[in-house]
């Protein structure tokens, strides 16, 4: 029994500079947010081998990251989640002397609340939540969040089931800041969103594509990704930015404190951040790219005419990002779960 | 007997690793929280950012997070909220086992009968959409009573085809579409198609091997069909009758895909605030003690139901005698 297991362990040992063979970098992504062919463009030019992941929330990335064990080069979380990995010590600054490619990206983008000196991330991809609406059945194109109070459309809309997302929604309309974590005006929000249970047909998160686009409801709080999905495969859905503001979130390129390949990460990012690349995988994830020279590229009509790339300027400048909350996530969930528990 | 204790070995290991060792981890974290240790950024001197501590100490390491054993977790569970979530995963789960064992039970029945034929068949029959994925399965019936699915459209080319039946329904109070979805009943329905072949199993199993010398000799003892089913089929099948209801219960008081995807969010049972705690909240602390709540809540089920099934053992000898 003992032999055996060291035999195994031996061929283990023995087996792992042979995958190691050639110079890898492993990248930790989201499902669905790469080009598969860019991967493939970046080993063809650079002789490095990419060892590709995928994860489906931030928390499940955060959980492998922050659990150890597990090493990482190349990481495309979220704003309030790079925020909380710069604070735990789990992101390492980036050498910008190595991206010279940075250049390409909109200064706007940079430097935002989640990473005050773009010390630590590389902006990917950008969006913002909306209204998702479907012009068959919604007369006047909405304009404000409103629209998610009106009995017009009793249980025909959508609404996210998470807590942070719907809430912070429910904050904007009651006037408040989204990143609250006043008591009292998380229970504005909360009574507003117990007045509005009635009229909600569900609370979904990934469902909600397949049921705007089978015309399940007229409207649905979405974030814009899935609205350029929606909208790709069903003509008569729209979206929109209310004018109160809304979330924007960004998804930024970093690289792990313990990150084995350090140049080669560096060589990754410089890589996605190249037009040509930036514009390919603008064709393929659809969501907004903080890449002007990939915009110039793609067309800057053609792409600014989209509703979810180009949201009025002013309504923009009314978008938050999320911060990380730290502890008062509990209170945010304890909000949730009296909400949705409300029966 | 030493070879045969050989044996238990790797069930040992596995049973170590992958059942006591997650389970204290769960108990583990359930009595933690984590703790912040309050701070306030400030800017020293020199231009670098150092931390200072409520107690007036200067670090230069930005302080992290601690783990420390509290119960404040379980305070938090006893909420309302909380108890009213669980109540509702209780009755949801009740009324899906007893329509289980309702319609399960006569089928287990009419399956053993001795002129059934080819009950091997539609054991078959019954078993089969298990071997399909069940996430599958519950899409599947989204989309026949979803607003936009397939009942749906039946009842409005129904309702075009027969101005009566059209005129009828607007005369009920019925829209335009029926919402089937996104209520209780709906997860009923999910939960008693998805569990219902694990109440006829363990029934028929045991209603099969009730010898049937027992059932002549009730009838020649002068019994009714009925009386004889009273006396004998019903208190020897009692052990399939409990395993089945066990096997409905259990998960059906754990799920949350079949609640979140039935009831579109709208019926949230205490497994789908468990998952939130691991995934969305992130507070696996939290997670872990209402995960141990429910496992106490199942294990007293299980043991009453256990003490039942030892109560009507001493019967069953006295009745064979």
């Amino acid at each position: 029994m003992k032999k055996l297991l060291f035999a195994a362990l031996a061929a283990l040992i023995l087996c792992c500079p042979l995958l190691a063979l050639g110079e890898t970098i492993s990248v930790y992504n989201w499902g669905d947010y790469i080009e598969p062919e860019v991967l493939k463009m970046f080993t063809a030019e650079t002789g490095i081998d990419v060892i590709y992941e995928t994860f489906e929330t931030n928390e499940d990335m955060y959980a492998k990251i922050a659990m150890g064990g597990s090493s990482y080069d190349v990481i495309i979380p979220s704003d309030y989640m790079i925020e909380r990995m710069i604070q735990e010590n789990l992101l390492q600054r980036i050498n910008w002397e190595n991206i010279p490619n940075v250049a390409n990206i909109d200064p706007r983008f940079m430097n935002e609340s989640y990473d005050p000196e773009s010390a630590y991330s590389v902006p990917y991809t950008w969006g913002t939540m909306g209204i998702l609406y479907n012009t068959e059945t919604v007369e006047e194109a909405p304009t404000s969040w409103q629209t998610l109070m009106d009995e017009t459309y009793y249980m025909d809309m959508l609404m996210l089931n998470s807590p942070r997302d719907t809430l912070a929604i429910a904050l904007v309309m009651c006037g408040h800041d989204l990143n609250s974590i006043d008591p009292a005006d998380l229970e504005d929000a909360k009574q507003l969103l117990i007045e509005q249970k009635p009229m909600v047909l569900a609370y979904v998160v990934d469902e909600v594509k397949d049921k705007m686009i089978g015309g399940e409801a007229s409207v649905a709080l979405v974030w814009s990704g899935d609205a350029t999905f929606c909208m790709s495969e069903n003509d008569a859905l729209d979206y929109v930015v209310p004018q109160e503001g809304s979330n924007v979130f960004y998804d930024s390129i970093c690289i792990p404190a313990n990150a084995r390949n350090v140049s080669g990460a560096e060589k990754f990012i410089d890589f996605l951040c190249r037009a040509d690349i930036a514009a390919m995988n603008y064709e393929y994830v659809g969501y907004a790219i903080p890449n002007t020279a990939a915009i110039e590229l793609l067309g800057e009509d053609e792409y600014n005419d989209s509703p979810v790339n180009n949201p009025p300027q002013d309504v923009l400048d009314k978008c938050q990002v999320f911060k990380y909350l730290g502890d008062d996530t509990k209170l945010y969930d304890q909000v949730w779960t009296e909400i949705i528990s409300e029966f | 007997m030493r070879k045969n204790r050989a044996l238990l070995v790797p069930f040992a290991l596995w049973a170590a690793i992958f059942i006591i060792v997650p389970l204290c981890m769960i108990v583990w974290y359930g009595i933690t929280v984590e703790e912040s240790i309050p701070y306030t950024e400030i800017t020293q001197a020199d231009g670098s950012t150092a931390f200072e501590l409520e107690d007036g100490t200067v670090v230069s390491e930005r302080p992290q997070k601690q783990t420390v054993v509290s119960f404040s977790n379980f305070r938090r569970m006893l909420e309302p909220t909380y108890v009213k979530l669980l109540l509702r995963s209780l009755k949801i789960a009740v009324i899906t086992t007893v329509i289980c064992l309702l319609l399960g039970y006569p089928v287990a029945l009419i399956l053993s009968g001795k002129d059934f034929k080819r009950p091997a068949l539609w054991l078959m029959l019954i078993v089969l959409p298990m071997w399909m994925n069940f996430l599958l399965r519950t899409y599947s019936w989204m989309s026949i009573l979803e607003n936009s699915g397939i009942l749906n459209s039946w009842i409005a080319s129904l309702r075009e085809a027969i101005p009566a039946f059209d005129s009828w329904l607007e005369g009920m109070g019925v829209g335009k579409r029926i919402i089937f979805l996104y209520n209780e009943n709906a997860v009923i329905l999910g939960m008693v198609y998805n569990y219902l072949s694990f109440m006829i199993m363990p029934i028929y199993t045991v209603i099969e091997k009730i010898d049937r010398s027992l059932l002549e000799a009730a009838a020649d003892l002068g019994a009714s069909p009925s009386k004889s089913f009273l006396r004998v089929t019903l208190p020897y099948s009692l052990p399939g009758v409990m395993e089945g209801v066990t096997m409905v219960f259990v998960p059906a008081v754990t799920t949350f895909v079949i609640s979140q995807l039935m009831g579109g969010g709208k019926v949230p049972l205490i497994g789908d605030i468990i998952q939130n705690q691991f995934g969305k909240s992130s507070d696996w602390h939290f997670g872990s003690t209402l995960s141990l709540l429910v496992m106490v809540v199942v294990l007293a089920f299980m043991g009453a139901l256990g003490r039942i099934d030892k109560e009507e053992e001493p019967e069953k000898e006295a009745r064979i005698l």
